[in-house]
C-alpha cells in the first residue's frame, strides 16, 4: 500500500493558498454590474418623500453619484428640478440661494 | 400502573426505532412533513434561535449606509430564494422545503409574519435575523454567512430586511445595484 506523507512545507502552502478564497470581499459577490435606474427615482412623486426617511436618503446617496452621467444628460426635464428637491431639506425649499 | 406505563413507553420506543430504520418515511422536498413531524421541527427551530438570539445586542439600523450594503448583498446573495419585489417566486423558492420566507412581502402567502415570526418587539425580530443569517439553520437550506461576512455585513442585511417589504420595485433596483465601475465605490 502507497504511504503518502505531507510534509509541513506543503500543508502550509496549500493553507495559504486556500485561506484567500474563504475571503469574501463585496468585489466578489457581482455576478452582474448593474447601475441603479436613478432617472425612475427623479420620476417617482417626491411628494411625501422626505430626505428623514432613510430609504430616500439611501436613494440620494446611491444617484449623487451618478448624478452627473445619469442625470444631467435629461437635466431640462421636470425629473431632474424634482431629483434636486428632494435633495433639499424641505425647510430650505423657500431658500432659493441653497 | 407502572409496569403498564413502563410498558407502553418501551413498544412506542421500539416501534419509533423500527419505523426509523424502515426507510418509510418520505424524505423528498417535493412531500411536505406530517403535522407532528412538521410541529416538532419548527418548535425545536424557534425555541433554539429564540433562546440563541437572547442576548443579542442590536445596533441602530436606520443609516442610509447600510440599506445600500446591505440591499445589494441581499440582491446577491438572498434574493433568489427570498425574493425581491415584483416577483412572487423563483425556481428556489418553489423547490425548497421548507419553503423559504418570501422576505419582500410582510405576510407571505400563509398569511404568517416571517419577518419577526410571531414577535412584534422589532429588536426580537432583528436579532433573530441576525442570528439566522450568521449561522445558518441546519437541513433547510440556509447557509451561515458568519464564516465569509463580518457583523457589521450582516447588520447591514438585517436593515434592509426592515425597509424590503415596503420598496417598490424600483426602489430596490437603486438600492441593490451593484456597478464595478467604480462609481459610489466609497459606500
Amino acid at each position: 500500500m502507497m504511504k503518502i506523507e505531507l510534509h509541513p512545507v506543503i500543508a502550509i502552502t496549500a493553507t495559504l493558498l486556500v485561506a484567500p478564497a474563504q475571503a469574501h470581499s463585496p468585489s466578489e459577490h457581482i455576478t452582474k454590474s448593474e447601475k441603479p435606474n436613478c432617472e425612475a427615482f427623479a420620476q417617482m412623486d417626491h411628494s411625501s418623500m422626505t430626505g428623514d426617511n432613510p430609504v430616500i436618503a439611501a436613494m440620494i446617496k446611491k444617484c449623487m453619484g451618478y448624478k452627473d452621467s445619469e442625470i444631467n444628460h435629461a437635466s431640462d426635464s421636470e425629473g431632474q428640478a424634482e431629483f434636486q428637491d428632494v435633495n433639499t431639506p424641505k425647510s430650505d425649499h423657500t431658500d432659493s440661494s441653497h | 400502573m407502572k409496569k403498564t406505563l413502563y410498558v407502553a413507553i418501551t413498544a412506542t420506543l421500539l416501534a419509533s426505532i423500527v419505523y426509523l430504520y424502515s426507510g418509510k418515511y418520505p424524505m423528498g422536498a417535493d412531500v411536505p412533513h406530517n403535522k407532528l413531524t412538521y410541529w416538532l421541527l419548527e418548535t425545536l427551530r424557534e425555541r433554539s434561535i429564540a433562546t440563541a438570539a437572547k442576548d443579542i445586542q442590536v445596533p441602530p439600523l436606520d443609516s442610509p449606509d447600510l440599506l445600500l450594503t446591505g440591499g445589494a448583498d441581499y440582491n446577491d446573495m438572498c434574493a433568489t430564494c427570498h425574493l425581491q419585489p415584483g416577483t412572487t417566486k423563483s425556481d428556489l423558492s418553489v423547490g425548497l422545503y421548507p419553503a423559504p420566507p418570501n422576505l419582500s412581502s410582510t405576510l407571505d402567502e400563509h398569511g404568517h409574519n416571517h419577518a419577526s415570526d410571531g414577535d412584534s418587539n422589532p429588536d426580537q425580530a432583528a436579532r433573530r435575523q441576525f442570528w439566522i443569517i450568521k449561522h445558518g439553520i441546519k437541513a433547510s437550506g440556509m447557509p451561515a454567512w458568519g464564516p465569509t461576512h463580518d457583523d457589521q455585513r450582516i447588520w447591514a442585511m438585517v436593515a434592509f430586511l426592515q425597509a424590503l417589504p415596503e420598496l417598490s420595485v424600483d426602489q430596490y433596483q437603486i438600492l441593490t445595484a451593484r456597478d464595478s465601475s467604480g462609481v459610489n465605490s466609497h459606500h
